[in-house]
């Protein structure tokens, strides 16, 4: 076997253990869309049917985020065998990313060399923001995946004119616009750069293209029928920058319109534009990461602060290329963060999750130069870079499994699992849940496991107007399951109902509001990695 | 200078017109660090350094010189005038130079003189080149070094991190994870990195702005394009000068452990150096339409500017200047009766050090600055100056239902807007 397919094999192997190891454990906590996400493809798996009973949606409505369908259906075959957990609903996301590492080194062997590609795999290995995104149930790293496959075999096409690749390039982008909403925004885009950098050798065989393009238009169909929908853009629309009512940042209230200052366009565009360079700013790939805590780890960004003068390498030796390839490359990391810029929210790298995969390859084309150009050092280079990853992963490793695991575990709805445990088997009680931060709903149905059929049920019974699923974005929530409420307690009028099970966070719920109560019975609490309490469980004593 | 070619000479009149405008006045009220500056001055100038004009002069004439400086440094590095004029414009319209030309800034005594030092060295070829060799290597040597140096509220953030690992019931050794060595060049590497940062250069109020810092328009985004473009201009030897300097000015704060904002406006050379270059270039290649463009954009930017910061409105939420004390200490004056106490609450922001100033008295007689509760003042004779909405006493606030208490008089309220609170001038009745 060559020596590069070793490294190779042992960079992969490496990854898939990085990214499978503890899967279902670690991040603590199940967050909210990995149980609608999970719960989702359980359902279709045993009914054919979503949560609410519509039979094979074309997009998933939960809690009116409606999720694109590729992910649930995919997932449906491995929750339905392996069994409904956290565990089998992250593992599509996680072999989405171990796929995405072999993927990155076949594109930058193809775009430059195979020491590239090893770099870029090693990048990939050990990069902070894929070994995260790979290790949730994200909807968007297997979009990632896809997108990376289209590019590859459009980068194929670019080598042997063969329109098998064309075909192979547009069914997988076809399919990544299935599986996140930022790819619906890139992939046109991207596709028209493609396309005309690739104008004369398409245009030579024209007719053949004419089935291939058929077919592209008939994948679409009905995503596109969806567009026009709120269930295809509540969710875009709902994030950008231009449908909210507020004034642009930098706008006076106090002053009116004018041609200078509190000129609208003017600050929109600024405001747009910061947004879009944040996603360039070394200070934020390196050091500042993502805004939300749930997106993020502590002391980390996306990316190791070393990594960054191999990034301007890359970059720059790979711009003097100007091959069409690079070209091409050039053209996803500029596209990449589009949809994350026309939203107001700064820095959200699963929205710009696109941006990184180019930003990797050319870390690793970065480092291959330096090692090509180091002729007589290569041994300390490499030695050097390997320790310096090393500590830096190690590092990496004990602040996320362990620090963040600690910090960020309300973040990600850590809790409930215990609390279902401590409170599914009750039957003849109204159980009462009250929690601001989460659906509660989602987690009592994938943690108790709910048989999907009779989850329907109550569904219809909720009286919900005929078509609504994709015609509006009306908040469509249970109210109730069996014995289990859902809802806003009002907990000094409703403390004296006797025999109710209250489930509440610890801020709706402090020991002060019932410690001296003697009807109150304390029957759990939930316990953050921290030693905070997360959330209480309370009966009401007869 | 030669009066045979006054171009330069333009140049740097049309600064000074520039920042000499409302010089004192804007931007209103002083910081506390021109506040000390005028009090330790007053011994040598008298009530003369009581004056904000008089006290922001200095850093305007450097502000000025530092444009000069800048055109000769460039000269000499490029050999072309019209290279010099063109980057001496785009520095005399830089939004930093000229807000720090117009306000107590060490930055501007800093590029001044590091200007200077250049221009002396330049001449000195084989110096410069090893230098540019060795400065890059040396900066990144004393910043690892200083590592070893942890910053005061490291050890807090270490004590932490392993109070959570032991509640997470990690059962290795913490001390390899978790120590100040890691904590120290996190804190430094982090304080290098906000050097590195779109928002903080080309976008006041952008949405990562840093909590408590002071961020201002620095450049204009039209020139980004021209910045990128230059850099692939660059020479080399060009390049390791401009790599050197901006290494010097980047990684300074990592190295000192504190943020130095004032003081990066010494990487206004290499931006307008490598912008200008861009700017040739295009010009040359004749995209012109692309330079038009982006012409407009820049003259736009400019003028809103202009207006932004002459209406008072480009100031960051952050500003370390208090006007609010003009209006302040001239009610308490006022309203102030012959040798009556005053009591000054010292949730203000330096309060003593800025009544002395706008008083123009080193001691204060009868006046003194702490933090009280009025409940519990035992002595309600004088004049007190407190702020809302911050109630002085839990058991008797300020203000009850939006009305004051009938046992005070209020005798004036001053806006503190950047705060967003309200100063209150008030006595027992």
């Amino acid at each position: 076997m060559k020596k590069s397919t070793k490294i190779f094999l042992i960079l992969i192997i490496l990854g898939a253990i990085v990214r499978l190891y503890l899967l279902g454990e670690i991040p603590l906590g199940f967050f909210r869309d990995e149980a609608a996400l999970g719960y989702n493809a359980f359902s279709i798996w045993e009914t054919g049917k979503d949560e609410y009973g519509v039979f094979m949606p074309l997009v998933f409505r939960s809690f009116e985020v409606f999720f694109l369908p590729l992910y649930v259906y995919l997932s449906a075959p491995i929750v339905g065998l392996l069994g409904l957990s956290e565990f089998s609903t992250r593992l599509l996301s996680s072999l989405s990313g171990i796929g995405t590492l072999v993927i990155g080194f076949y594109i930058a062997r193809r775009i430059w060399n195979e020491k590239a590609g090893l770099f870029a795999a090693f990048v990939l290995a050990i990069a902070p923001w894929h070994i995260f995104y790979s290790r949730g149930t994200f909807e968007g790293n297997l979009a990632l995946f896809l997108f990376s496959l289209g590019f590859l075999f459009w980068i194929r096409f670019i080598d042997t004119k063969k329109l098998k690749e064309v075909f192979l390039s547009g069914l997988f982008f076809a399919f990544s616009m299935y599986a996140y909403q930022a790819e619906r925004a890139v992939v046109p885009l991207f596709a028209l750069i493609a396309v005309s950098l690739s104008y004369k050798k398409l245009w030579s065989q024209r007719k053949k293209l004419i089935p291939i393009i058929a077919a592209f238009l008939i994948v679409l169909i009905p995503l596109l029928s969806l567009t026009f929908k709120p269930g295809g853009y509540h969710r875009a629309f709902g994030v950008s920058v231009f449908s909210k009512d507020e004034n642009p940042p930098g706008f006076l209230e106090e002053r009116g319109e004018g041609l200078l200052v509190n000129n609208r366009v003017y600050l929109r565009a600024r405001q747009v534009t910061s947004l879009y360079l944040s996603y360039f700013s070394p200070r934020n790939l390196f050091i500042e990461g993502d805004y939300d805590k749930q997106r993020s780890v502590e002391n980390y960004s996306v990316f190791y602060a070393w990594m960054m003068p191999f990034l301007l390498l890359g970059l720059f030796r790979a711009f003097k290329k100007k091959g069409k390839k690079e070209l091409l490359l050039f053209s996803w990391l500029f596209l990449g963060p589009v949809p994350a810029a026309m939203t107001g929210d700064p820095f959200h790298t699963y929205r710009s999750l696109l941006v990184y995969l180019p930003y990797s390859l050319f870390i690793g084309y970065g480092l291959a130069e330096v090692y090509d150009i180091l002729k007589k050092y290569r041994k300390v280079f490499l030695l050097s870079l390997g320790g310096v990853s090393l500590a830096s992963f190690v590092l990496f490793a004990f602040d996320y499994a362990v620090i963040t695991q600690a910090t960020r575990a309300r973040a990600w709805d850590y809790g409930y699992r215990q609390i279902v445990e401590d409170v599914g088997d009750i039957k003849d009680s109204p159980v009462v849940t009250y929690d601001k931060w989460t659906e509660p709903y989602i987690h009592y149905l994938f943690f108790g496991k709910v048989d999907p059929e009779k989850y329907h049920k109550e569904v219809y019974e909720q009286g919900l107007p005929d078509d609504y699923y994709y015609k509006t974005a009306e908040e469509v929530r249970p109210g109730e399951l069996e014995n289990f409420e859902f809802r806003e307690v009002a907990w000094r009028e409703e403390r004296g109902d006797s025999g109710t099970y209250f489930v509440m966070y610890e801020e709706a719920l402090p020991e002060s509001e019932f410690a001296t109560d003697p009807k109150v019975e304390l029957i759990s609490e939930v316990i953050y990695p921290d030693g905070e309490v997360g959330y209480r469980i309370v009966r009401i004593r007869e | 200078m030669s009066f045979k070619k006054p171009k330069i000479l333009i140049v740097l009149i049309f600064s000074a017109i520039l920042r000499v405008w409302g010089l004192g006045v804007l931007p209103r009220g002083l910081s506390v660090k021109e506040a000390e500056l005028g009090l330790s001055l007053s011994g040598l100038f008298g009530n003369l350094s009581y004056s904000p004009f008089f006290l922001r002069l200095p850093f305007f004439l450097l502000g000025i010189f530092s444009i000069y400086l800048f055109y000769l440094v460039i000269k000499k590095l490029t050999k072309n005038v019209n290279f010099a004029l063109i980057s001496s414009i785009l520095l005399t319209l830089t939004p930093w130079h000229f807000i720090e030309s117009r306000i107590y800034s060490p930055g501007i005594i800093v590029f001044t003189l590091s200007l200077f030092f250049l221009l002396l060295i330049l001449d000195k070829k084989s110096l410069v080149k090893k230098s540019t060799k060795v400065v890059p290597l040396l900066v990144i040597a004393v910043f690892l070094v200083s590592t070893l140096f942890a910053p005061a509220d490291v050890a807090n953030q270490v004590d932490r991190e392993r109070n959570l690992a032991v509640e997470t019931g990690f059962n290795l050794p913490i001390r390899p994870f978790s120590n100040k060595l890691i904590a120290s060049y996190r804190q430094r590497e982090a304080l290098i990195f906000e050097n590195l940062d779109f928002g903080n250069y080309f976008f006041m109020g952008h949405p990562r702005e840093r909590l408590g810092v002071e961020e201002n328009q620095k450049f204009f985004v039209s020139l980004l394009p021209l910045f990128l473009v230059g850099l692939f201009l660059i020479k080399k030897k060009e390049g390791l000068l401009l790599l050197s300097w901006a290494m010097v000015f980047i990684f300074l704060p990592g190295i000192v452990g504190k943020r130095l904002d004032s003081l990066a406006v010494s990487l206004s050379f290499p931006f307008l150096f490598v912008t200008t270059k861009g700017l040739i270039h295009l010009w040359s290649k004749k995209r012109k339409m692309v330079l038009y463009l982006l012409g407009a954009i820049f003259l736009f930017e400019l003028l809103f500017f202009g207006e932004s910061y002459f209406s008072q409105i480009s100031e960051s939420r952050f500003s370390p200047r208090q006007s609010y004390y003009i209006e302040l200490v001239e009610s308490v004056r006022e309203e102030r009766q012959e040798g009556e106490r005053v009591l000054v609450t010292k949730r203000i922001d330096s309060p003593e050090t800025f009544f002395k100033f706008y008083l123009k008295e080193k001691t204060l007689e009868n006046y003194e600055f702490r933090t009280f509760d009025i409940s519990q003042e035992p002595i309600k004779d004088g004049l007190f100056v407190d702020i809302l909405p911050d109630d002085p006493s839990p058991v008797e606030p300020l203000v009850r239902d939006g009305e004051y208490p009938p046992e005070i008089e209020v005798l004036d309220e001053i806006r503190d807007d950047a705060n967003n609170r309200t100063v209150v001038l008030y006595r027992y009745n």
